[in-house]
Parts: structure tokens; sequence; C-alpha cells
């Protein structure tokens, strides 16, 4: 079962905003039988939203976590066949990372908002750069959209 | 209810009022690979989940008790450290009081007893239909 | 901005950080010892503060992490003459006094509390 809950950036404007989506269906382990799909898993495509827009903000870091969610309401859900509209802003910005502050919604109607902070992980804590792995990252990367996401913003 | 179950043993549960359990982390698990590749971490979004699961469980089984809780909100979630492979990590949910038709929680993830999480959060109540 | 004003928007930015009542939160509070400050807490009342008040707070102007990542500034766990000569530059409103007496760099977040979140605020504020 992947753990990548965005489907597709659509932009990255670097130390401001991030959109993207994420669609739901029953071909997820995550969701299956169940009649909608789980918050906690709407909050992670938030935080990775969140995540890469800190990276691109941070001039292409490695990698960044989850520090804290400061809070996090939930007045809707998402369904099988659902698209998830993913919008993420910068409140603050700092070398250490991030005050993000993200919306989730569908067809327009809210279903999740969050205020988190997403932290860089200092050099020691990153692993070894892996040409295999740094490969795969840039494949999904592309697969996601990444490139475009934050060219459309330069013009 | 089908979907992925976080919790692989629940320790005790006094119905309504608290539950603790554990779920054991073993790098065979596929969000590892993602989370992160070469340094495998366990998601706080997934361990917001383990907490939603276990405080259903506490609330569905309470007399007349059923599983309709969603998450409603997060009143804060903080780390300490991260929990890896190899470690079992220990869930406790505490009921702290009824607000509208808010259940909220407190809750503590631990790794022998070393502190992973803690965070406040509340359930609410959904019909059939939705 | 009156002082008063500044402590009491301190207290809640301390308070929510640390996801604490604001009574808990006393200008004498120690962030690490009385209010269980964690690492990642620093930065958030560090955002909380800059977003509260307007101001910007350069890295390491708050919470000055190189006291325990600059070899030269800590000894077997003392605080050396420069270690206390950076701590004064970049802390000029700690009480340093009764830390030079027993300058151990474990003593150093003892250094941090929330009266000094306040005179860091005041003077950020008056400029």
């Amino acid at each position: 079962m992947r753990y990548v809950l965005v489907d597709r950036f659509l932009e990255l404007s670097a130390g401001e905003r991030a959109r993207a989506v994420k669609c739901v269906t029953r071909g997820e382990p995550f969701l299956r039988d169940l009649p909608f799909f789980p918050s906690p898993l709407v909050l992670e495509a938030l935080l990775q939203t969140g995540g890469a827009l800190t990276r691109v903000s941070a001039g292409g870091a490695a990698m960044s976590v989850l520090g804290k969610v400061n809070r996090a309401s939930f007045p809707g859900r998402a369904r099988p066949g659902d698209r998830i509209d993913l919008e993420v802003t910068v409140a603050l910005s700092r070398p250490e990372g991030t005050l993000c502050e993200g919306t989730a919604t569908v067809d327009g109607t809210t279903i999740a908002r969050a205020e988190f902070m997403i932290v860089l992980l200092p050099p020691e804590l990153t692993p070894e750069p892996d040409p295999a792995r740094d490969e795969q990252r840039r494949l999904l990367a592309d697969a996601l959209g990444v490139s475009q996401a934050i060219q459309e913003n330069r013009a | 209810m089908a979907g992925y179950v976080f919790l692989d043993r629940v320790l005790d549960c006094e119905p309504g009022v608290r539950i603790s359990g554990l779920k054991a982390l073993a790098y065979n698990e596929e969000f590892f690979r993602d989370h992160f590749p070469g340094k495998p971490v366990l998601p706080g979004a997934m361990i917001l989940e383990g907490f939603v699961q276990a405080a259903r469980q506490c609330l569905a089984m309470t007399e007349g008790g059923h599983e309709r809780w969603t998450l409603h909100e997060v009143g804060g979630m903080r780390f300490n450290r991260f929990a890896v492979p190899g470690e079992v990590l220990k869930l406790e949910a505490e009921f702290e009081k009824s607000d509208n038709n808010a259940q909220w929680f407190k809750g503590r993830a631990s790794v022998e007893g070393t502190g992973v999480c803690r965070l406040r959060f509340a359930l609410t109540e959904y019909d059939h239909e939705n | 901005m009156e002082e008063q004003e500044i402590i009491a928007k301190v207290r809640k930015c301390v308070a929510t950080a640390l996801g604490r009542d604001e009574d808990e939160v006393q200008l004498e509070s120690v962030l690490s010892r009385d209010l269980e400050a964690e690492s990642i807490d620093y930065l958030d009342i560090t955002f909380q503060l800059e977003r509260e008040f307007g101001i910007s707070i350069q890295k390491d102007e708050l919470f000055p992490q190189k006291i325990f990542q600059d070899e030269n500034y800590v000894k077997d766990g003392v605080v050396t003459e420069q270690g206390l000569a950076y701590l004064e530059e970049k802390l000029p409103f700690a009480d340093l006094e009764s830390f030079k007496a027993d300058p151990k760099v474990s003593k150093v977040p003892e250094l941090f509390t929330v009266q000094l979140l306040v005179n860091f605020v005041q003077s950020k504020v008056a400029a």
C-alpha cells in the first residue's frame, strides 16, 4: 500500500501557495468498503502538499517532515468517486520550516482545514544520497506534475 | 469495517472511558517505502488514524454504542520523536469531555514508555445515510 | 505597545504553542522545565510571536542553537568563555549572572523564561 496521498500538483509557488488534487477510489487499500475516506488521510494529503511546498520554497530541500499539527477540523468527508481539491498557503516561513494553512474541498465544499508546521530535516538526519532512490523520487515527482506546477507560476 | 486496521491488539478498554492498544511496526508495510525512502518513519497522520479507530472502538463498546464516529477536530498534535520499524507503538486514549456532538479524547503514543506523540482530538457521530 | 499588552500577548503565544491554559504561563515560567517545551515548540513559539507582533525573528536570534552545536562554545559540558560571550551577545536580556556561577550547557534552557520573551519582543517592537 503506497503512501502517496497527492495525485497531481497544479501549482507550487515557492513561499506562497500550492494547489493539488487527490482522487478517492475504492481501489485504494485505505478505503475499500468504508463509506468515506478516513479524515486523517485527508489531513495527510494536506500535509504532503505542504511538505512539497516547503521543500520547493527551500530551493528543493531533501526532506521535510511534519513537526506539529496546531489544529485541524473536518466539517465534511470525501466519498469514493470524489476529487479532493487541496490548497495550502505558507503563513510564515523560516529556514527551519514553514507554518502552513491548508484547506481541502470537494466540489467547493470544505471537508478539512488544518494549520500545521513542516520542518526541514537537518543534513545529519537525512539519509545518504542514493542514485536509485533519487531516480525513483524523480520519476514520482514527474508523474505528479511537480516541474510544471513550479514552472507555470514563474510566468 | 474494511479499510486499514491500525491496532494489532487492544490491551485494555473501559467502554466510554479509556482504551489502550498496540501496533507493531514492521518494515514489510508498504507505506514505509514512501515514508520515507531510505528513512522509514511511521506517519503522524496514521498515528492519528490509529487514535480515531481506538476511540471509536472505546465508544462503540458502551451499552447501546455504535461505530458511526468520525474525526471532527484535532486540538493539537505534537511529536517528540519518530516511531520506526522494529518498535511496538502503544496508544493510550482517554475520554475527556462531551461538547455539542463532539466527544473529546486525550491521547498519548509511546514506545517502551518514551513519548512519541500527544494530542487532543474529538469524534462526532454521523447517520447511516451519510 | 504597552508592556501589559505585550506580556498578555506573549503569554497567549506561549500557551497556544504549548497547548496549555494561559494561567499556567507565568513570567517566571521556564519554557523547558516548567512548561515542558520541546525543540519543536521553540519553533512554534517563534512563529506565534512573529505572527502576533508582526516582527521578523532571524534564525538563532531568539533561541541561539549554536550554543549546542559549536564545539568552541562548550567543553566537557561546561560553557566556555567564548560560549559565554556568544550568549551575552545573543541574549542581552537574559539573567546571565546566575548562569555564570554554574555554566553547564545543560542549564542553558533554564535561561528561556517567558520574561525573556517579553524583553525580546519589547526591544523588537520599540525598534
